[in-house]
């Protein structure tokens, strides 16, 4: 039964009067209590990762429970070898010369937001950042993924209180109801919002007056440049696009090949059971593919097998059509499998040069999806510098399957994380892939250190009209 | 700056690698006059340029305003330059291609 207005109130008011207390006596851990609790929650999430998994593609229908599992294991091992050697409490750095200290402060609550695509995953991943810097969380679930988003907070919140967490260091709402949600969000004793979701959920998160690191909408272009290794290049995008059918905002979703590689390519993905459609089948998939009331994916297709989006839209094709690819004539509104779509369906087009690629890709980047992914296959160095240069995103991913990619940790340096920083391109406040260091506020003690140059300075100077820049700054760094 | 004309009569201009407020204020009146004498469309060609300034910017924006009409569009645009109209909201608008 859905929460009335007074029910409301008085939940939201419950969950923040017991994390306050938990913020209260988190503020009291030191490091090595902190690091004990992170790695016992990390610990039950790992064991239970399977388990989740299944348990998100049961109530979700979307994606596949094997890369769930896959998720599942980048948000729990991954994002713990990467944080569990970070200082997050008290001092965590000193320089002696410039005379600073940094002191790391817990937050407060936190209100960690997950999204309908990864449930548990985000749940994991949100959960042990929070812990590691001394911040109770609490989660708000998917309103289609309660259950399984649910049981990974308990399962975190268990593992914490055996390792001395403090009580209610974890909550999650009874359920996933935008009533709730916003409620929360606009509390006087919330301290951050981490908003993973749809552009509207983000934007109302910003709305509530709270801070909020979001994320962006994703629109990932793939450059195929002339010195990509075709083979390598399409085994790498299949194993990307076609991962949990295309639910992670990362995942590509037009390729542009060079017009010198393009029948190659063409062939090595027909060769690994993906299908180019016809001109016609490309307007029967836009039927079932985007929701133009919405200007948006149908959520229908969301995290749905290839072959069964054919089936749906009248497409005959093999029964183990992986990857639906759609050539179109341009980019914008008139062609909607541009924009982003989270299935395993492709937008194709080809490029007589680097340059009218590079446009291409411009043009898909703006459409939808800046500061978020850019991907290119090539062996060209200077190239793909200049790509980079030229796109608006946060993580250029080259050579690499860019779901993966662009989530950290499997395939590159990056830090491993479930909301991706798309900066203010994506409306968002920075393009880092977030982690524990985002979650905590940083004290500078300034210690003394004169300016030797100010000390001796004759500051009458300040008053002279006469000098100029140039006069004032010579006199300024006389004999220095 | 150089003019020609195609067969379809669309008139098409090509200007300097490097239009910057000094180069647009030298070519903006023999420009401006020579939009106004014509009813075709007209292509602004930008094979080769390397820089645009705000100025440059202005005189595009104003060059559509006279002749869109016609018809108006922006070929050959380098993707450094490409993104500058993009950044700049301007791009659907000049039809850069």
């Amino acid at each position: 039964m859905p929460a009335t207005a007074i029910d409301v109130e008085s939940i939201i008011e419950e969950h923040f009067c017991l994390a306050n207390a938990a913020a209260a006596v988190f503020s009291q851990y030191d490091q090595g209590q902190t690091d004990r609790i992170v790695r016992a929650v990390y610990e039950a999430a790992f064991r239970d990762r399977v388990r989740l998994a299944r348990l998100a593609h049961e109530e979700t229908g979307m994606g596949k429970w094997q890369d769930k599992v896959v998720k599942n294991l980048v948000a729990s091992q991954f994002v713990y070898e990467d944080i569990k050697d970070l200082k997050t409490v008290g001092v965590i750095h000193e320089d002696p010369i410039s005379g600073i200290v940094e002191i790391a402060q817990p937050m407060g609550p936190i209100l960690a937001i997950t999204p309908v695509t990864n449930p548990t995953s985000t749940a994991m991943f949100k959960i042990l950042i929070a812990l590691k810097t001394r911040n109770p969380v609490i989660v708000s679930p998917a309103r289609k993924a309660r259950e399984s988003t649910v049981e990974t907070a308990r399962i975190c919140y268990e593992a914490a209180l055996a390792a001395d967490a403090p009580e209610h260091c974890i909550q999650w709402l009874p359920e996933g109801s935008r009533e709730l949600t916003q409620a929360a969000m606009a509390h006087k004793s919330l301290a951050l919002i981490l908003a993973t979701g749809g552009p509207g959920l983000v934007r109302s998160a910003y709305s509530s007056g709270t801070p909020t690191i979001g994320v962006g909408a994703g629109n990932v272009p793939v450059y195929i440049e002339r010195t990509a290794d075709v083979p390598f290049a399409i085994e790498q995008i299949m194993a990307s696009k076609c991962f949990d059918n295309g639910t992670i905002c990362a995942s590509e979703q037009a390729i542009v090949a060079e017009r010198s590689v393009a029948d190659a390519v063409c062939e090595e993905f027909c060769r690994r059971s993906a299908r180019f459609l016809s001109k016609e089948e490309v307007a029967d998939l836009e039927r079932v593919a985007f929701d133009h009331e919405r200007n948006a994916m149908h959520p229908d297709i969301v995290g749905q097998p290839a072959a069964k989006i054919a089936a749906v839209a009248g497409i005959r094709v093999p029964p183990d059509t992986q990857l639906l690819i759609a050539p179109l004539g341009g980019i914008g509104p008139e062609w909607p499998l541009s924009s982003e779509i989270l299935a395993p369906i492709l937008a194709w087009y080809t490029a007589d040069s680097f340059d009218d690629a590079v446009n291409l890709c411009i043009d898909l980047n703006f459409h939808g999806g800046m500061g978020h992914t850019a991907s290119i296959f090539s062996n060209d160095d200077a190239r793909i510098k200049q790509f980079a240069s030229l796109m608006n995103a946060g993580r250029i991913v080259v050579n690499t399957p860019s779901s993966q990619g662009a989530v950290g940790g499997l395939y590159n340096m990056l830090h491993p994380s479930l909301t991706l920083g798309c900066g203010t391109g994506g409306k968002n406040i920075t393009t880092d892939n977030v982690t524990a260091q985002h979650l905590l506020n940083i004290q500078r003690i300034a210690r003394r250190r004169e300016n030797q140059r100010l000390a001796r300075f004759d500051t009458n100077l300040f008053y002279d009209e006469s000098l100029d820049p140039a006069a004032f700054s010579a006199a300024f760094n006389r004999n220095y | 700056m150089s003019q020609t004309c195609e067969p379809r009569e669309a008139r098409i201009y090509r200007f300097e690698s490097c239009m910057d407020t000094v180069a647009c204020e030298r070519i903006e009146p023999e420009l401006q006059a020579s939009l106004a004498e014509g009813e075709a469309s007209v292509v602004f060609d930008l094979a080769g340029v390397k820089f645009v300034s705000s100025a440059f910017l202005g005189l595009c924006v104003r060059a559509y305003q006279k002749t869109c009409q016609f018809g108006f569009e922006m070929i050959n645009v380098e993707p450094t330059i490409k993104r500058v109209f993009k950044i700049a909201g301007l791009e659907d608008m000049l039809k850069v291609r």
